[in-house]
């Protein structure tokens, strides 16, 4: 079987915006500094992390901490 | 954490015993991919990890598996940022195809590849290294789709602030986006997400 994805529809530049942020994580911090937040995710330097994995609910970044918090 | 470098035989140990859960993390972070897709992209990195333990004395500074999800992670990247390539293509309008014009039109789109992941992605790090994390989290609500109103309550911030954060942001994203941005196409989506009366 060939591999493949399931490939994204785009009818505006606006949503390409959109895809280009929830998909490829254009916005997601750096690795490392998400793995500071996670070991102090209450520091105030880290509010932007908190509403990027928080409220936006990045799930690229959830699945990072996941990962982080297993090793 | 303290990483020791691996003999190939070891390499090859080591990923027999994590190509299961390399692939459920790809599955899991990029849905779009099906089992296949990640197979193939887990299959890559591991060949091109294995390429650099038989060359090099590599040690990944973090440790193996983080080395490895970081870079299956990347590889999936690079897959899906063909689709932005063509996304821009498919939306952008076809130029006058005049002879000779072809090549050098090819090699502009080509140049426009990954343009707005590139210099979104700039712009963080931009902000990671100059502690601009307030800026960061204006621009990002207001991309997301946040009027400023509602970014300065949700912060707890004042409204000219959100202002002057939204201002410098875009500036700063417009002017490197002017740099490189071959037909405009870019350019033209911001001025249409960002109005001048918000």
């Amino acid at each position: 079987m060939t591999a493949q994805q399931q490939k994204p529809q785009f009818h505006s530049l606006g949503e390409v915006v959109t895809w280009v942020i929830e998909d490829l994580g254009a916005m997601c911090p750096s690795l490392e500094r998400l793995e500071k937040y996670c070991r102090t995710p209450d520091a105030p330097e880290f509010s932007d992390i908190r509403y990027h994995v928080g409220e936006a609910g990045c799930h690229l970044c959830g699945e990072d901490l996941s990962a982080t918090g297993q090793t | 954490m303290t990483t020791v470098a691996m003999s190939i035989s070891e390499f090859d140990s080591f990923f027999l015993e994590n190509r299961k859960e390399l692939c459920g993390f790809l599955r899991r972070k990029f849905s779009r991919f099906d089992h296949a897709a990640c197979e193939d992209l887990v299959h890559d990195a591991y060949v091109e990890t294995r390429e650099k333990v038989s060359h090099v004395f590599f040690q990944p500074e973090k440790g193996w598996l983080r080395y490895m999800r970081w870079l299956i992670s990347q590889r999936a990247k690079d897959r899906l940022r063909q689709h932005e390539s063509k996304a821009w293509s498919d939306l952008t309008p076809e130029p006058d195809s005049t002879p000779g014009n072809d090549v050098a039109e090819q090699e502009r789109r080509r140049g426009q590849v990954t343009l707005l992941s590139d210099i979104l992605q700039a712009f963080c790090r931009r902000c990671e290294s100059k502690d601009m994390h307030q800026q960061k989290e204006v621009f990002e609500r207001s991309s997301r789709g946040q009027k400023p109103v509602e970014i300065a309550q949700a912060m707890d911030i004042s409204r000219g602030s959100v202002d002057q954060h939204l201002k410098r942001a875009r500036d700063w994203v417009k002017e490197r986006t002017h740099r490189a941005d071959v037909h405009g196409s870019v350019l033209a989506t911001f001025h249409r997400l960002w109005p001048k009366k918000t």
